[in-house]
């Protein structure tokens, strides 16, 4: 089937809009057209008009600074396209801005190539030889050995620039002699001028390196290699390219730095330096061209405002001995609170944007933000559940159709079989000793999508299974995790109360519920592919024979023949076996399981089912078992919940489970839906 | 006829252990071969060898008579082997349309930009998948994310498709949506390999099975065949 011409068009019309978002690797779309043009050129133009402002009203020292910001932003944008895009990390970047420098003030040495853009070139040049010879580590190594293999080059390129300066010729180093055309880089306002040029045209070209088939394969690199050599993409190659064509434009940076301070020393590219670069691209933004100008910016003038404020405060000659001390605390600490908060950088300014939306009172209802896996400030967990009295009643009264706007008292009907029978449990009473798990009122929004959850009410009984049914998309996992607590980096809004085993779990991390024991065994992500089968047991505290005997306690035997297999070489089932072995090693109250049969074969569903009720035997705990396999849910489960569209439309006994409800929750609300309601009813 | 595909006694080894031993196989062009087995079989690994994720330890793949042993995974995707992944673990921030856009990759060449995304406008339009192709990946209830998976692989036009669980996680109706894409795109990529623990629907979309257990083969043949024989009983269905 060929697509009209009209739908071709769609895509390019999608490069437009989606295209604005500075941080998003979704500003990838879009090969060609008018729209793909806009998105490429918005963050140069608007780095150029910023530059022009600071030019045009700003004193000598603002055009200075500014001409500084530029060269150092053009640098930490190559790098940023190496680590951000590609993933590649490397600490290449302080030895290849010298390798530019040294280029260029050599290439000024011979008269005939003097000329003012042909230094520059050569800078470039000599950095795409060097960064080839960089990327050869970076074929064979990842992760820590590529920043070590990286970091080798900084001192091949120090040794090299001391012995040059031994030679009587350059003993103070390599001077910049002007040529034809080096008025360009005259000192002061031209060469500031210039350098933001040459920054503005590397944007470009970086932007639309982003926005190519080339840019994507390296966002896919990134994310998984082995993945992306099966999807047919040449690996080696977009290493090799990203390696190349980052270090030409550090590179380059490094030829306009030369011409800037008019005199090349090795000195001047030390540690510190890259240390520096790595900062800028990371406080300001690794995925987006334009993050690391903003990280150039912010710590280039770090030092000036320290020495503004700290300086006056404290005493301007302490301030001037302890200042660079003073400057890397704050960079680590940055950067600290940038890769926890707000992973994308600076310059995603929408992320920081919905942040600080999202914590701001005014918006409404005092939301939670689980973000990161950082336990959240005390101030930002809603000190009371919104409205739970009338929400927990949306129970029925979605599955008709209707709104939740019911006020009656959450003991209707639909939940007294429940087990509990009170709405909001006090801690002290009899029901609310009773209950492992106490949700009202629950929704939850993914930043930037629809609600996910609406109005859940559940409650859950010491030692119950629970199996909570529905299609995909239905909200369960969401509901799971969001009492399970949020893996790192999912964003989300949460209103309503969660409260298990007598405690406030609303937006809590995950590792904080694991700790109050309510585990969660997700669908994905569930085992450590580096570590052993033994590893995951002592990891929880559990060795040599005590592992034999949990699996057997637990009926997880399968795990038996594989103790010394790396979790990486296990099977999809193997993992679920080895994830459910290790959260009931954590002694759960409450057993969170995500998609248990995902990926069994028919005779190890029935397995797990039995590992599941051994469990509960072993250990006396709670499950909620969210569950596509509605057979396996209901020959293990006390009590069933159906989900759909977000709200629990039906619970009651397997036994009682109507077609129809079922029916509801797999196949939509059609006519169907009405059914749902009266199923309910029928459960009372 | 030719095979597409032949699998020559096929050993992967990890370690110690003998993850395939003894796999034996032949797939002629225009064929499903559904691979069944308990879990840990070495299903997924037997995929990861033929499209050369993993190197065997002894025999070989041949793809169109021509071996496939020492060749890279994309130089491998670059002569027509396709693949899906049981969970691609990150590309979780790519939108539908720069995932789908990826597979293109693997068609070769690199100035076809136009052409490609015509491609990839009508590969997502004829798997219903044009509406979503703004969104992210991790914002796609599960199901969606399994067919956004079929259709990259399947962008490039591969002539083999190996694909590994596409039903897990995918509720009854899911099921036959995808059930429907594969018959479709069974037209135009005649030969498969596909991984998948339910019965029904491998049964319904596989002209024959072959069974493994622990990494070596228990039988081959129709699916009513090997779904009644005994070693498969006890080993896979329980």
């Amino acid at each position: 089937m060929t697509p009209a011409d009209g739908s071709t068009e769609a895509v390019h019309g999608t490069a437009a809009v989606s295209g604005g978002t500075l941080a998003a690797p979704s500003a990838m779309e879009g090969t060609s057209g008018r729209g793909l043009w806009l998105s490429v050129l918005r963050a140069p133009i608007l780095i150029a008009v910023v530059f022009g402002l600071v030019i045009a009203v700003g004193n000598a020292f603002d055009i200075y600074v500014a001409g500084s910001i530029a060269i150092y932003g053009l640098a930490a944008a190559g790098q940023g396209w190496l680590m951000g895009r590609a993933g590649q990390v490397s600490l290449g970047g302080g030895a290849l801005f010298a390798v530019g420098a040294f280029a260029a003030a050599f290439t000024t040495q011979a008269h005939s190539l003097a000329a003012f853009p042909l230094p520059l070139i050569a800078a470039g040049l000599a950095g795409a030889v060097v960064g080839g010879i960089v990327a050869l580590p970076g074929l064979r190594f990842r992760g820590v050995y590529l920043l070590l293999a990286t970091l080798a080059l900084l001192y091949v390129v120090q040794f090299v620039g001391e012995r040059i300066e031994q030679s009587p010729t350059y003993l103070a180093g390599v001077s910049v002699n002007s040529g034809p055309g080096s008025a360009l880089m005259a000192a002061g306002r031209p060469a500031v001028e210039t350098s933001v040029v040459v920054l503005v045209l590397g944007l470009i070209v970086i932007e639309r390196l982003y926005r190519s088939q080339a840019g994507r394969e390296w966002a896919a690199v990134k994310e998984n290699e082995i993945a992306s050599a099966a999807m047919g993409i040449r690996v080696r190659r977009r290493k090799v390219q990203a390696f190349v064509g980052s270090s030409v434009i550090t590179a380059v940076a490094g030829g306009l730095f030369g011409y800037y301070i008019g005199l090349v020393s090795y000195t001047s590219f030390d540690l510190n330096l890259t240390i520096q670069i790595v900062v800028m691209v990371f406080v300001g933004g690794a995925t987006a061209a334009i993050g690391p100008v903003v990280g150039a910016a912010i710590v280039t003038l770090l030092p000036y405002l320290l020495n503004d404020t700290v300086g006056k405060v404290v005493s301007a000659s302490w301030y001037s001995q302890n200042g660079p001390f003073v400057e890397q605390i704050i960079y680590g600490l940055a950067l600290a609170v940038i890769l926890l908060y707000a992973r994308g950088g600076l310059a995603s300014l929408r992320t920081v944007a919905v942040w600080l939306a999202a914590r701001t009172p005014w918006t409404g209802r005092l939301p939670a933000l689980a973000t990161a896996g950082a336990a959240q400030p005390e101030g930002a967990v809603p000190a009371a559940p919104v409205s739970a009295a009338p929400v927990s009643a949306a129970l029925v009264s979605a599955a008709a159709g209707t709104p939740a706007v019911s006020t009656a008292p959450a003991t209707d009907a639909g939940r007294t079989s429940v087990g509990g029978t009170s709405a909001s449990p006090a801690d002290g009473s009899e029901a609310g000793r009773q209950l492992i798990l106490s949700v009202s009122g629950l929704s939850v929004r993914y930043l930037g999508a629809g609600l996910a959850v609406q109005d859940v009410g559940l409650e859950v009984r010491r030692g119950a299974i629970v199996g909570i049914l529905g299609r995909n998309g239905a909200g369960k996992s969401t509901l799971l995790k969001t009492i399970g607590g949020f893996p790192p980096g999912e964003r989300v809004r949460i209103t309503g109360s969660v409260r298990a085993n007598g405690t406030e779990l609303t937006g809590r991390s995950a590792e904080y519920c694991t700790r109050h024991g309510v585990v969660l065994v997700p669908e994905q992500g569930k085992v450590f592919p580096a570590l052993t089968v033994r590893e995951h047991f002592a990891l929880a505290g559990v060795s040599g024979r005590a592992v034999i005997e949990t699996l057997r306690a637990t009926g997880l035997t399968m795990l038996e023949r594989r103790l010394d297999s790396h979790a990486a070489s296990l099977s999809g089932g193997e993992r679920q076996f080895l994830a459910l072995a290790g959260a009931v090693l954590r002694k759960p109250a409450l057993l969170l399981v995500d998609e248990m049969s995902l990926g069994l074969a028919p005779i190890a569903v029935a397995e797990a089912g039995q590992a599941i009720l051994r469990i509960r035997e072993v250990t006396g705990c709670a499950v909620i078992l969210v569950e596509q396999n509605a057979t396996v849910a209901a020959s293990v489960a006390d009590e069933l919940a159906i989900m759909e569209s977000g709200r629990l439309v039906w619970r009651g006994q397997p036994a009682e489970m109507p077609g129809e409800a079922l029916e509801t929750a797999y196949f939509g609300s059609g006519p169907a839906a009405g059914a749902g309601a009266d199923a309910g009813r029928v459960g009372s | 006829m030719r095979a597409e595909l032949e699998v020559r006694d096929l050993a992967v080894r990890f370690g110690g252990l003998n993850a395939l031993d003894g796999i034996d196989f032949d797939v002629e062009p225009g064929m499903i071969l559904g691979i069944i087995g308990p879990n840990g079989a070495g299903k997924t690994t037997l995929l990861n060898a033929v499209c050369g994720l993993v190197r065997p330890a002894r025999g070989e793949v041949r793809f169109r008579g021509e071996s496939l042993a020492g060749r890279r995974g994309e130089q491998i995707a670059a002569l027509g082997v396709g693949r899906t992944f049981q969970l691609a673990e990150g590309f979780a921030h790519f939108s539908v349309w720069d995932y789908i856009r990826l597979g293109a990759a693997g068609a070769g060449g690199q100035r076809r930009g136009r052409r490609d995304d015509d491609r990839c406008a009508a590969a997502l339009q004829s798997a219903g998948l044009w509406p979503h192709r703004s969104r992210l990946l991790r914002s796609l209830p599960y199901g969606l994310r399994k067919l956004v998976d079929v259709c990259r692989a399947t962008v490039a036009g591969p002539s083999v498709l190996l694909l590994d669980e596409p039903t897990s996680g995918l509720s009854s109706e899911e099921r036959a949506d995808m059930l429907t894409h594969l018959r479709a795109l069974q037209e135009t990529i005649a030969t498969m390999l596909i991984v998948d623990h339910d019965v029904g629907f491998i049964s319904a979309v596989s002209d024959q099975l072959y069974a493994i257990a622990y990494g070596k083969p228990l039988t081959q043949g129709t699916p009513e065949h090997v779904l009644q024989h005994p070693d498969v009983i006890t080993a896979y269905m329980g």
